[in-house]
Formats: C-alpha cells, sequence, structure tokens
C-alpha cells in the first residue's frame, strides 16, 4: 500500500513539473508596463443616431430589465440595454469576479479608486478630456461647478479614463441628534454646543438616570471605532480641528490629520470620557447600525451623522421620532450643533460629491461610436431638466408625485413600496438611478425638494460647517492603494487601543513614527506633488481651483 | 502484456463491482471539475496576474508575490496569529468530539441520545455570519450575559474586545458549533468495536470505566491518529468565516489571521497575493501532512498513520 502511494505520490509531482515547464514555456515573458492601451481615432468615430446600440451597462442599483426609464431612454437614444442590476455590496464583491471572468462592460459604474484599479489591468478605454469638450460640455461644466475633484481619480498614468459622476447628497454635513427629553429631565433646556457642554450633557445621561428608569442604563454616546472610520466621532475631532483619517491643510501644506497633535488633544478628551464611563464600552465593537439601534432603543443619549430631515418625521415608520417614540412615548429629539472646540472651531466631515465615475471597457475600441452616444445621454441629462427629472424618478403622475406633508417628490402606490419600486429601477433625486447614476444640478434640485426639507437642510445643515479632505478625496494619492488600507487600520487598531485604556496616551508619539516609516511618508510626499496635478488637470477641464 | 492472472482477466472484479464504481462516478467527477482543474490556477502565484490577458497570457514573475506577502506590513503578526489559533483549536478543541463521542456512547436511553446529538450536532449547520451578530449581542456590555455579571455584582466583561476574552470566545464558540459534526465519525468508529471485547472484560470484572480505558479508547486510536494527521493539513486555517464575522480592530493584534489579512487585499483585485498565500498554506499543511505522518508510523511501527 506504502509502496503504491509513493509511486502515487512521485508521478504526481513529476506531472506537476512537467505541467509547469510547458505553462511556462507558453506564457510570454516581458514587462508588463510594455502593454500600450487602444488608442482611438476620434476625429474619425462617427455615430449615426439613427443606428440602433446594444450597450452593456453594469450599474449599481436593484432593478429588473425592461423598467420603465429603460424602455423611455433606450427610445430616446436608440440604444438597447443590456444592463446587469446589482446593489452596493454585491457589486463590489461581484465586479471584481464579473471582470477576471472576461465579461467587461461596455459601460461601467466605477466607485472612487476603482477606475485607476481597471486602467491599470488595461480593462478601460481612454476618455479625453478633448471628446468630453465636444459630446458634453454642459455636462463637464457642471461637474466643475459642483465638485471638480471628479476629474482625480479618473486620471491614470496621465490619462483621463473616466467621466465624474456627482453625488450632490456629500456635499452637506451631518449633524448628530440629542434626545431631548433626557437632556430636559436632567435639567438641561438647550441643545449642548461647546465641549463642555458636552460632557456635562454626556456625564448626566450615564450617571443622572436620564430615562427614569431608576437604573444606572444609559450611556452618553457611542461611536463606530469597529469598521467604519469616518463615523469615530469625527464631530469631536472636528471641534479640535482635524479630520482623522484624512489629509488637511495647515499653514498651506498637506498633512495627515491623524498625526496633528490636536488629534492627540481630541484623544486625550474621549480617553478620559471612556474612562469615565461616558461612552458606551462597546464602542470598540459596535458596528455603525448597532451604534442608531442603541440610540433608538435608549441606551445612548447621542447619535452622531443621523440628524436629517427625515429623522423627525413621524410618519416614517423607521424614522428615528417613530423608533424613540415607540420605546417612550413622549421622548423628543433635537438636532445636534456641531461642537465648538477649545479654540472655537467647529465642523462636520463630508465625503464631498465626487469619486464615483462612469468608465468604458476597452474592448470599445473597436465600437467607439458607443462612447460618442453615452457622452450624447449625459449631455441631454444636463440640459434636459425634464429628462433627467424622469431619468432619476420615473414618470411624473405613474411613479412619484409632490406628496403631501412635505410636497417633495414622493413614489406614489404601487411603486411606493420599495419592492415595487426597485423592480422598476427607480432611484432618488440626490442620489440618481441605475441609468442616471448622476445627480441633477442643485440649482435643478431644489426646485424639486420641499420647502420645509430646503429650509431644514439651510439652517442645521450649512455648507459653511462642511469639512473634507484637503485633497478632495484620500485615495486620490497615487500609491493610496498601496499603503492606506493598512495605514488607516494601523491608526483604528492604535486609536481604539489608547482609548480603551490598553495603552498610555503617548502611545499616539510611537503611532505618529509608524505611521511614517510603514508608508506614510511616501504617501505624504505624494500628497504635496498632488496641489500641482489638480491644478494642472482644473486647468485642462477649464474647472476653477 | 495480457492483463490476465490465473485466467481471470484484470477487468473482471471492476466489472463485477460496477454498481460500486458507478457510484463513485459523480463525487470523483465533482472533485476533478472543482478541486483539481482549479488547482492549474496557483500558476497565478508565480505570474503578475493581468485579467485583460487571462492566466495564459500573464508575464511571469518568478516569487515576487511570494516575497511581497511575506515582506507586507503585518504578515508576520497574521501567520503568528494564524499559529496561535491554529495550535489553540487543535489543543482545545479536537478531544471535544472525541470526549462527547463517548459520553453519547455510554447513553442507554436511545430517544435521549438522539435528541443530544440532534441538538449538538445543530449549530454546525447555523452560519457564522448569523451565530457572529448573536454572539455580539448576548456577550455585549448590554446583554443577557453581562447582565447576569452585573447582577452578581460583577463588572461588564469586554467578550469582543479585549484580547484574552477574544480568543476564549473564538475557541469556546467555535467548539460548540464544532463538536457535534466531529462526533459523528468517532460514533461510527465506535459502533465497530467488536462487542465480544465488552463481554470478555465483562468476565474479566471491568466496569464501564475501566472499558473505556482498555477497549474503547484503544479502539478509537487509528480513527484519532488519521483525523489528527488531516486536521494538520490545515494548520494555517485558523477558521476564516468564524473569525471574519467575529473580530474587529480593537482585537486586531490577536485576531488578525493569514485569510483576513489576504483578504483584505482582495478587494482590491490583487489576486496573485491571494493566490500565494494559498500555496503558501498547502505547502506548510502538506508538510506537516507528512512529517506528522512520518513520526506516528515510526512510533507505532508502521500500524498507525495515512500510508
Amino acid at each position: 500500500m506504502f509502496k503504491r502511494i509513493r509511486k502515487a505520490l512521485i508521478t504526481a509531482v513529476v506531472l506537476a513539473t512537467g505541467l509547469g515547464i510547458f505553462l511556462y514555456k507558453a506564457t510570454p515573458k516581458g514587462d508588463r508596463s510594455a502593454y500600450e492601451p487602444p488608442v482611438v481615432d476620434w476625429d474619425s468615430v462617427i455615430d449615426d443616431p439613427n443606428q440602433e446600440l446594444v450597450i452593456s451597462w453594469l450599474g449599481k442599483g436593484r432593478g429588473v430589465e425592461g423598467g420603465w426609464i429603460e424602455t423611455m431612454l433606450e427610445e430616446r437614444f436608440n440604444v438597447d440595454y443590456k444592463p446587469v442590476f446589482l446593489t452596493f455590496e454585491a457589486f463590489i464583491r461581484k465586479k471584481p469576479l464579473l471582470f477576471a471572468g472576461g465579461q467587461v462592460p461596455d459601460v461601467c459604474f466605477e466607485p472612487p479608486g476603482h477606475v485607476k484599479r481597471d486602467a491599470h489591468e488595461g480593462l478601460l478605454l481612454e476618455l479625453p478630456y478633448d471628446l468630453i469638450k465636444k459630446y458634453a460640455p454642459t455636462y463637464l461644466a457642471k461637474v466643475n461647478d459642483v465638485d471638480p475633484t471628479g476629474w482625480i481619480p479618473t486620471l491614470y498614468n496621465g490619462k483621463n479614463y473616466g467621466l465624474p459622476l456627482n453625488y450632490v447628497k456629500g456635499l452637506y454635513p451631518r449633524p448628530g441628534l440629542w434626545r431631548m427629553d433626557w437632556l430636559r429631565n436632567v435639567g438641561i433646556d438647550k441643545v449642548p454646543e461647546t465641549l463642555d457642554e458636552w460632557e456635562a450633557a454626556l456625564r448626566a445621561f450615564r450617571y443622572d438616570d436620564p430615562n427614569r428608569s431608576g437604573k444606572q442604563d444609559t450611556y452618553g454616546m457611542s461611536g463606530d471605532m469597529a469598521e467604519a472610520w469616518w463615523r469615530s466621532f469625527p464631530d469631536i475631532f472636528l471641534a479640535f480641528d482635524v479630520l482623522p483619517y484624512e489629509w488637511v491643510e495647515r499653514d498651506g501644506k498637506i498633512v495627515w490629520g491623524g498625526c496633528l497633535p490636536e488629534t492627540k488633544e481630541a484623544l486625550a478628551l474621549l480617553r478620559r470620557w471612556v474612562e469615565e464611563d461616558l461612552i458606551d464600552p462597546d464602542f470598540a465593537i459596535e458596528p455603525a447600525h448597532l451604534v442608531e439601534q442603541n440610540f433608538a432603543n435608549g441606551k445612548t443619549g447621542y447619535v452622531d451623522y443621523e440628524g436629517r430631515f427625515g429623522s423627525f418625521q413621524l410618519i416614517y415608520p423607521t424614522s428615528y421620532l417613530s423608533l424613540v417614540k415607540r420605546l417612550t412615548p413622549d421622548a423628543e429629539l433635537a438636532v445636534a450643533a456641531f461642537p465648538a472646540g477649545p479654540r472655537g472651531h467647529r465642523g462636520g466631515r463630508i465625503q464631498g460629491a465626487s469619486g464615483n465615475a462612469l468608465a468604458f471597457g476597452s474592448h470599445l475600441a473597436d465600437e467607439p461610436e458607443k462612447v460618442i452616444r453615452v457622452l450624447k445621454m449625459m449631455e441631454a441629462f444636463a440640459t434636459d431638466e425634464q429628462l433627467a427629472i424622469d431619468a432619476c424618478l420615473g414618470k411624473q403622475g405613474l411613479h412619484w408625485d409632490f406628496v403631501p406633508p412635505f410636497h417633495g417628490p414622493g413614489r406614489i402606490p404601487p411603486y411606493d413600496d420599495r419592492y415595487t419600486g426597485e423592480r422598476e429601477a427607480l432611484g432618488q433625486l440626490n442620489a440618481g438611478s441605475m441609468f442616471h447614476p448622476d445627480t441633477p444640478h442643485l440649482t435643478v434640485l431644489n426646485k424639486y425638494k420641499g420647502k420645509e426639507a430646503r429650509a431644514y437642510r439651510d439652517k442645521y445643515r450649512r455648507l459653511e460647517w462642511a469639512r473634507r479632505d484637503a485633497l478632495g478625496t484620500t485615495e486620490f494619492v497615487p500609491r493610496s492603494e498601496e499603503y492606506l488600507g493598512d495605514l488607516r487600520l494601523m491608526q483604528q487598531i492604535a486609536f481604539t487601543e489608547i482609548l480603551t485604556g490598553d495603552r498610555e496616551l503617548d502611545y499616539f508619539d510611537t503611532f505618529v513614527k509608524d505611521w511614517h516609516a510603514q508608508g506614510g511618508a511616501i504617501l505624504l510626499e505624494e500628497a504635496k506633488k498632488m496641489s500641482e496635478l489638480r491644478a494642472r488637470i482644473y486647468k485642462e477641464v477649464g474647472a476653477s481651483l | 502484456m495480457s492483463k490476465t492472472t490465473g485466467g481471470t482477466s484484470f477487468w473482471v472484479p471492476y466489472a463485477r463491482h460496477r454498481g460500486l464504481l458507478l457510484m463513485l462516478v459523480p463525487g470523483m467527477v465533482f472533485f476533478f471539475i472543482f478541486h483539481y482543474i482549479p488547482m492549474a490556477g496557483i500558476i497565478i502565484a508565480f505570474k503578475d496576474f493581468n485579467l485583460r490577458e487571462g492566466i495564459m497570457g500573464s508575464q511571469w514573475n518568478g516569487l515576487e508575490n511570494f516575497e511581497r506577502l511575506f515582506l507586507g506590513k503585518g504578515f508576520p503578526d497574521a501567520l503568528r496569529n494564524t499559529v496561535i489559533i491554529s495550535a489553540l483549536r487543535l489543543g482545545c478543541g479536537f478531544f471535544a468530539p472525541i470526549i462527547l463521542a463517548l459520553l453519547l456512547n455510554e447513553i442507554r436511553l436511545s430517544w435521549y441520545k438522539r435528541t443530544i446529538q440532534t441538538l449538538t450536532y445543530l449549530p454546525f449547520f447555523f452560519s457564522w455570519v448569523i451565530l457572529g451578530g448573536i454572539f455580539l449581542a448576548v456577550f455585549s456590555t448590554g446583554g443577557p450575559i453581562n447582565s447576569i455579571v452585573k447582577s452578581f455584582g460583577g463588572k461588564e466583561i469586554l467578550f469582543f474586545s479585549s484580547d484574552g476574552w477574544f480568543l476564549f470566545m473564538l475557541i469556546s464558540t467555535g467548539i460548540w458549533q464544532g463538536v457535534g459534526y466531529g462526533a459523528i465519525i468517532y460514533l461510527a468508529s465506535l459502533s465497530g468495536i467488536d462487542p465480544g471485547l465488552y463481554e470478555a472484560t465483562v468476565v474479566d470484572g471491568a466496569g464501564r470505566w475501566k472499558q473505556t480505558i482498555h477497549i474503547t479508547i484503544p479502539c478509537m486510536v487509528p480513527t484519532i491518529c488519521t483525523l489528527f494527521i488531516l486536521s494538520l493539513g490545515g494548520v494555517l486555517d485558523a477558521g476564516f468565516d468564524q473569525i471574519y464575522n467575529l473580530y474587529k480592530p480593537a482585537v486586531y493584534d490577536v485576531a488578525d489571521i493569514i485569510d483576513t489579512y489576504v483578504l483584505r487585499r482582495l478587494t482590491t483585485m490583487d489576486f496573485t497575493l491571494g493566490a500565494a498565500a494559498g500555496v503558501f498554506k498547502s505547502i506548510i499543511g502538506l508538510g506537516a501532512i507528512l512529517i506528522v505522518n512520518a513520526i506516528v508510523r515510526r512510533s507505532s511501527d508502521g500500524e498507525l498513520g495515512l500510508w
């Protein structure tokens, strides 16, 4: 028996070696950078509008082929879509597999960072600025007006590979929510505005029985140090004028927010709050949805990011006010003010309105007219307000209408049912849809936004409080893909350990050294040069700094 | 050369057992398609894999991917954590199904035995996505376990955010989930023990305990050895599903294993690094099997071991 297995093993090794040698010989050798992306002579390309084009379209959104929006656009632009619907989560997981299996679509929605990666793999077609200027000049002007930083992530090796998409929602800062009834129960009559007032409220929430249960069963606040770095107490860090996980500007220079002395100050304060039990000790393990649940279930009295207009509407059964009233009928909520720090700084983090893009498969070098047709489509969305609205929301009177009580656009029966609406691939005005993955210009959006919602936004989510990455988006730095993930993780771990008391506060200084040594210094050097690159790109697309 | 032995064709036994052989076909086809053909894909571990050019078209880059893997920041920690967690699983978890099988074997009420077996077997069918959510909720500071701890005057325990407790939870919940499933093969081996052996010990005056020590366990040794050697093949598989659903940055320094380390890079379409890690794990696993098998064979004079 042993001999037979030994013989089989030897045979397997010999065969495997033989196969390896064969494959080695059969495969080309050389330098990968020798690859030259296909070049299209765009001047000679003619897009005949009478010719129907079949366009495969990989987007982000639920739906079924043949919905109203799809059919309307197919008729208008003489195309036949072959859509692939994926939810965002599925999109992130499945896109690499689809691409690895050779299923690169004609048009693909690209989240931040993907254009560079796919262009590096040789999967995308170059999209020269001049071509966009020629076929989609109004669209280009809109991008420049709303958030021109979108042009930076579409650049790879000095060439543009994507059409930036706007996400207007990302421009407005999101304040938190306080339990106003709790504040009153502990003798505080107004929403805290400074860090000192915050601390007093958080302490009272922990020790003064704000829910009058007779037990010590509440905490001031929680935060997501577990999964989402952008929800790790952003309002507190911004009271010290830092975005700890992004690039910030100091004296005209780009620096990493996480390495600044102000960050250490903010950590010292948060560490004390954790020590004094003002922060839910599960902050180190609870993802954002549990942080939100804790607030809705009356465990914490403050939640960040959730101070939206919709949070206060009792007509929505899952709004925060509806949820807290389910447990405490006389519960009240109040929008938080971004807390003012020791030097008067305050603000709310925004992601900005750029990052996503539309890109075209490199195989379209053989069918370049498809690129032109899509550019014409995007131009039409920017110039024809009705078309843009229809492509986002569907048909007024059939899918949506201005609905009471706020008279903003809302889906009407039967499409008000989430799944029925999704089957038609209907989207939202401020987030776009599968076939219109962009958002209309703010001037258009404002026309369609309900009066109260607009007033709420103008009062509590003012643009002047918005704070964002100094370069637009952190991932724009060329080698960020190589280092940023590990560095952010290292920072999350170090900060969590400092807050939980596993490490002394001075471990922050060790972290700063480690950050620089483990790739941060390389990114920092690149980031400094990004200002020049950004200026060059803006000049080419006609955007102003 | 004629394939006959004493006038009987070489193929006759095969023809006689063709029914059984046919039943083997679906399994073999399955393994061939889903386990052997994909093995050719490991060559991307030695290539600068490019999606546009495909596996065959991409260029070779020698051991560059392995170099990237080994020199990557966090890899030494991930390797150390993987080995520690695997060793703990093996040390604490390997014997749990054996003990459960022995205990079940002693139960004489068949309905009770079946009920216990089903209850212990059940958790195996829950995915760690669900179990992870349940455990995080049950063992959170506001969960029932901490409520009990606090009601006795204790301080709340951070089960999933302190290093020691995390490892304890990882190993214990892992045992809880897999113990019933793991016991099945031992129960099968127990059912194969010749009842005559027990009768002989009864004649000699042995009680249940002595029977277990002198008959049951020695008869299980070949199965235990086989499973132990096979489990060493997965020495660098520290239980990705479970860890991925339970770990948070607060415990990364003890919980980040090779699989989670590689996964973070796979989301950026770095397939070659994943392939390199897979090859590395397989080589270590194969090496562990060969070495331990040789040791077992030598120490048992060739009686035990896989081959």
